[in-house]
């Protein structure tokens, strides 16, 4: 072990983090025992709820908070969220020690001249995880109860409690909780502060669920920690050994991660997995970031090791690891993508295996057409990172010269060719060559461009551009009236004479402008922030009435774009259309509940031009 | 009889006793009642019943509506025949005619009612349109009203005669019958299954609650009822056009007092009413959960039979690309409950025949021949709670020459008959609303669809509810199995097929389908919300 080089100790250390069986650098409590194994450092970063986790007991030059003003804390989130780390950096800042091993341990100390209980509950699963009906343990009842008592007494705590736990385990406790236990009232409040998102409550308890925090945030710091570690330079600093050699796919794919356009294209992809509501742990993050350096489809578990990485001696080898292919998880057994929500929600992205005539013009016929010539040079040929299938031009000669009965081999290329392209291509390149199209057009989303651009990134006051907005309203006008409108400025609600649900809704309940007489906007998006995850379509529907608004997930923003631009609603999936239904229905619900009563029953049909106009029955 | 003379269900003092001597055969009416029965479309066909009953005892008095038939009564009503309403909507062929000819004012109206008095039924009462002129601002504006309404028709591509087409119950004329040729009340479409679910849940104890639910909904429905106003003369509005009972007419028969199936119907049909949707937005929902809750208590009542406690393990595939342990599972439940009925049938006769009366003739000196005769004259009767099944039949039909042939061929014949009749009562009706389907496979299983999940969120959950504990509770309630937690739990699922894998994977493909309508919130991997999107606590 200690003749190794740093860089080749690194290369084990990080085989921790990938999809394989011995994946023990995922688990905080285990990541110590590898890390002095291989004797590096494991990868750590700051938490974006470190400074507040630890300015609720220490204040900014390390006093401490009065006793009264402390509060419990639960952290809670999918597994791999950081809980347990979160608790060790406040253990760390408390007691300047290292973190004990145990699932709970007390600290007893002086708080500003009183004595103060400090309970750390570093993983609820390991104190007790509920099988079939077990009862609670007493011991477990006992631990609420008094946490419970802890959280609605109002004078200054004796025990402050800091907790992680799996969300999933809240239900499976209250659900055990005798019917008369005072911590019923603690369940209450978890489960409303859990299910509505809420971080503070005006008891003592302070409630952070870590799936709420953008994915985009936590891989931009995933990332910098990455690709910054020393130990990538003591690799590159040995070209002489083989596993980091001219044909290594590790360092190909290491040039490949930290320049722009990949790191640009990696931001992108998971601002889109929160555009679609998926949160993506840390812990998956690390593994999508070591299983795109290290992947390799004949290493065993689809993951190379430094003997692997030796044996790396063709231009053939360097590809098979090559990072655009393993970052969809190509290396892995469908088993193994199935294990993770990053390889689940890419999956359903079916990046590349969408098509784009002009990229595929430009891939088989570039090379041979003399005004495709350029845009081919500088987006097929030009291969920075050398990772183009070496046999492409091979099997996409023979596909045309119709050498070939088999197509998959050569659209499977294609295919991953399109997601080369994707990943590494500069902006300005694609541009040129694809004037008029996006590359997302390659994905499902079509429209995540726009959605990135304008929805997502940017400033909080950027205001939306006005045609965005308006084709939304088109889009909301066609699929809610199930006729096929042309109105854009004005959204319009109708229902069907039967239900609100109907497919064709042409009894007229109400119109709603962007913007009134008075210039005031009445239809907006919100976008994200600290309060909201996803941007918002927000609808003033009458002054002084609390506004209708829902979630602009990435899905329904591609539904509504595609509709407006012209496909049949029906062309989706029923489940996109349903959805959109749902929210109408919502929507007279709720100016029903605000008193909202139809005056005259009027019909709304469409004119020659496809304008909305009305018609009164009685 | 045997067991279950003290049965909750089944025992005699549960039972109710029928007026009337049926002809033929009266055994699936004596296990299930008269009648659930299938034709097309039944899913329509029995709710627009349910509400012609429920809206012509509110016309009677608000005051009877789920009290008149609670102790065992038969149900008597006058549903509307609504005779104008449907000749101007489905019997209306002159307005197509003249729609398409320009023509002066007068001449439209003159011509279409030349026109529709040669379709009009009953043709001697062909009424003065006068007052539909007065009412429209032109023919034109008239025309479009009917093609409003002609647009709510139900089924608008069927080829059914037109006085057994109806369009959506926007208001209370609209809440008419099915009626025969003759224009009088009919069994062809309405099979009673609509009388049927409103015994049931007149028997049930949140009845008064039904009754303050229901009559919310039909006073909403004024507003839109205007519409249909509109095209009735001042007196039909205030004396509705009543339809007549047919020579055939016989009532309706629910033979248990109580039953478990009647509450657990009817605290879903509240908590339905109780979500307060705009206008009637909730049928949408009631149409498939009233053939849901028939199968419930088809299957329940079959059971009973077969001295089985509750429902069986209702296994539900959320389906899936391929087949797995799941689908094997849900293959062999449905093929478990789908024979309970016909088992139950047999074992309840087999013991019928043992009863003293007819053992005592069996016993008796006298020739196979004349046995057989006295047999089938016990039989030959009206079914009462202590004689519940009957083969009336002419005294020269007697089937048999001994007693051991007379009951085979009555055991034939129930079968065969139970067969063509309650036996569908699973299979169509649980297609009807969406729990029985065939997608993927070529035999019938339970494979929800959208809608019924959709519509079991909506009943069920009140504002949120993790979804382990909404899984139990419609494993609790219906039997439903879709996770792996009541897999374990059911004794009717083999062992071979409990695997948690698998069925872990069903619920995982609940939540992703729940999550795309926006009935679910998936919090992480452990931890998912299921959300009814319509409930809103009181304020």
């Amino acid at each position: 072990m200690s003749n190794r080089t740093l860089g080749q100790r690194w290369i084990q250390f990080l085989r921790g983090y990938t999809p394989t069986a011995q994946n023990d650098s995922m688990v905080t409590e285990k990541i110590g025992n590898r890390a002095s194994r291989h004797q590096v450092a494991p990868i750590s970063f700051e938490h974006p709820l470190e400074k507040l986790l630890i300015s609720l007991f220490l204040k900014e030059d390390e006093g401490r908070i009065p006793r009264n003003a402390l509060k419990n804390v639960i952290l809670t989130g999918m597994a791999g969220d950081g809980k347990t780390a979160l608790c060790y950096s406040l253990w760390k800042k408390l007691f300047n020690s290292k973190p004990p091993r145990g699932k709970l341990e007390k600290r007893d100390l002086n708080w500003d001249g009183n004595h103060l209980c400090i309970n750390f509950m570093f993983d609820f699963s390991a104190f007790f995880t509920p099988r079939d009906n077990e009862p609670l343990p007493l011991e477990v009842l006992a631990f609420l109860e008094d946490f419970s008592n802890s959280v609605f007494s109002r004078e200054a705590p004796e025990s402050v409690y800091i907790i992680a736990i799996n969300d999933g385990q809240f239900a499976e406790l209250w659900k055990r909780l005798p019917k008369n236990s005072p911590a019923n009232r603690l369940a209450d409040l978890i489960t409303d502060l859990h299910a509505t998102n809420k971080q503070d409550s005006t008891h003592r308890l302070t409630f952070f669920n870590l799936s709420l925090i953008s994915t985009r945030e936590l891989f931009s710091r995933v990332y910098e920690a990455f690709v910054s570690r020393p130990e990538w330079e003591d690799c590159l600093a040995h070209p002489e050994l083989k596993e980091f050699g001219s044909y290594s796919p590790l360092i190909r794919n290491l040039h490949a991660l930290r320049s722009l356009p990949y790191k640009n294209r990696l931001h992108d992809l998971v601002s889109i997995s929160d555009g679609c509501k998926r949160h993506i742990p840390i812990r998956e993050l690390l593994m999508w970031m070591s299983n795109g350096l290290l992947g390799s489809k004949n290493a065993p578990h689809g993951v190379a090791g430094l003997n692997e990485l030796r044996n790396c001696l063709t231009l053939e080898d360097a590809h098979r690891g090559a990072l655009h292919k393993n970052l969809i998880g190509e290396n892995l057994t469908q088993n193994q993508r199935d294990r993770f929500a990053m390889f689940r929600f890419l999956q359903g992205l079916k990046l590349g295996n969408e098509t784009i005539n002009d990229l595929d013009d430009l891939i088989i016929f570039g090379e041979h057409l003399g005004h495709l010539r350029d845009a081919y040079q500088s987006l097929v040929k030009e291969d920075a990172f050398q990772q183009r299938d070496p046999l492409i031009e091979h099997k996409l000669r023979s596909y045309i010269q119709g050498g070939t009965e088999d197509d998959t081999e050569v659209l499977d290329a294609i295919a991953s060719e399109r997601r080369r392209i994707f990943f590494s291509s500069e902006e300005k390149a694609l541009t040129k060559a694809l004037p008029n199209r996006s590359i997302w057009e390659t994905t499902v989303f079509h429209s995540a461009e726009d959605y990135l651009r304008h929805l997502l990134n940017g400033n909080e006051q950027d205001p939306v551009p006005p045609e965005l907005t308006r084709k939304l309203i088109l889009g909301l006008n066609r699929v809610w009236t199930g006729l096929l409108a042309e109105d854009d400025e004005r959204l319009f609600l109708a229902k069907g004479l039967n239900l609100s649900s109907a497919a064709i809704s042409d009894i007229f309940v109400m119109g709603v402008p962007i913007t009134d007489d008075f210039g005031e906007t009445l239809i907006s998006v919100v976008k994200p922030s600290q309060s909201i995850l996803v941007p918002q379509l927000r609808i003033i529907w009458k002054l002084e009435q609390v506004p209708f608004a829902f979630d602009l997930t990435l899905e329904r923003f591609e539904f509504l774009m595609r509709v407006a631009e012209g496909v049949m609603p029906n062309a989706f999936s029923k489940e996109c259309w349903d959805d959109i239904i749902t929210l109408k229905t919502k929507f007279l619900r709720h100016m029903q509940r605000a008193g909202f009563k139809l005056a005259r029953i009027r019909t709304i049909e469409t004119d020659s031009t496809g304008k909305l106009k009305s018609l009164v029955i009685v | 009889m045997k067991t279950l003379d003290n049965h909750t269900i089944l025992g005699i003092g549960n039972l109710l006793d029928y007026p009337q001597s049926p002809r033929g055969m009266w055994v699936d009416e004596a296990i299930w009642g008269h009648r659930i029965r299938l034709t097309s479309s039944i899913g329509n066909f029995q709710f627009l019943e349910f509400l012609s009953v429920v809206e012509s005892l509110y016309r009677q008095d608000p005051a009877v509506l789920f009290a008149d038939v609670s102790d065992g009564k038969n149900l008597t009503y006058e549903p509307r025949r609504s005779i104008l309403l449907r000749n101007l909507i489905f019997n209306n062929a002159a307005l197509n005619r003249i729609e398409n000819r320009t023509l002066p004012e007068e001449e439209k109206w003159s011509g279409w009612i030349n026109g529709f008095r040669a379709s009009f039924q009953p043709t001697d009462q062909f009424p003065d349109f006068e007052y539909l002129r007065q009412r429209f601002l032109g023919f034109d504006n008239f025309k479009e009203h009917i093609r409003l309404l002609q647009r709510l028709s139900l089924d608008p591509n069927t080829s059914i005669r037109w006085t057994s087409r109806f369009i959506f119950p926007i208001g209370m004329d609209a809440m008419f019958t099915d009626l025969g040729k003759d224009l009088t009340r009919e069994a062809i479409n309405f099979k009673r299954n609509g009388e049927i679910i409103y015994l049931m849940l007149s028997r049930s104890s949140v009845a008064a609650e039904l009754r303050t639910g229901f009559i919310k909904l039909l006073e909403a429905s004024r507003e839109k009822n205007k519409l249909l106003e509109k095209l009735l003369p001042e007196d039909e509005c205030k004396n509705p056009d009543i339809a007549k009972a047919g020579v055939r007419n016989v009532p309706a028969f629910l033979p248990y007092l109580s039953h478990p199936a009647y509450d657990r119907f009817a605290k879903d049909v509240l908590a339905l009413l109780a979500l307060d949707l705009p206008d009637q937005d909730c049928f949408e929902f009631l149409i498939p959960l009233l053939s849901f809750h028939l199968v419930l208590f088809y299957l329940e009542t079959a059971r009973a039979c077969n001295e089985k406690e509750r429902l069986g393990a209702i296994v539900c595939e959320i389906v899936a690309p391929r087949s797995d342990q799941v689908r094997h599972a849900s293959l062999e439940s449905f093929a478990s409950n789908d024979s309970e009925g016909v088992i139950a049938v047999e074992e309840l006769l087999k013991e019928f025949f043992k009863r003293q009366e007819i053992i005592q003739i069996v016993k008796a000196a006298i020739s196979p021949i004349d046995k057989v005769k006295e047999i089938s004259q016990l039989f030959n009767r009206a079914p009462t709670k202590s004689w519940r099944f009957c083969w009336n039949l002419d005294e020269n039909l007697t089937p048999g020459n001994s007693p051991e042939e007379f009951f085979r061929e009555f055991l034939n014949d129930a079968k065969l008959e139970f067969k063509n009749k309650s036996g569908e009562i699973h299979r169509g009706l649980g297609k009807e609303c969406g729990l029985v389907s065939r997608r993927g496979t070529r035999s019938l299983r339970y494979a929800p669809t959208d809608n019924f999940l959709r519509m079991l969120v909506v009943t069920r959950v009140r504002g949120r509810i993790e979804l382990n504990e909404f899984l139990a509770e419609l494993f609790d309630r219906y039997c439903l199995v879709i996770g792996h937690k009541e897999a374990l739990r059911s004794p009717e699922i083999q062992d071979n097929h409990k695997s948690e894998n698998p069925f872990r994977k069903n619920m995982d493909r609940l939540i992703r389908r729940m999550e795309s309508m926006g009935l679910a919130k998936r919090m992480s991997d452990g931890c998912t919300y299921v959300e009814n999107p319509f409930f809103e606590a009181e304020r």
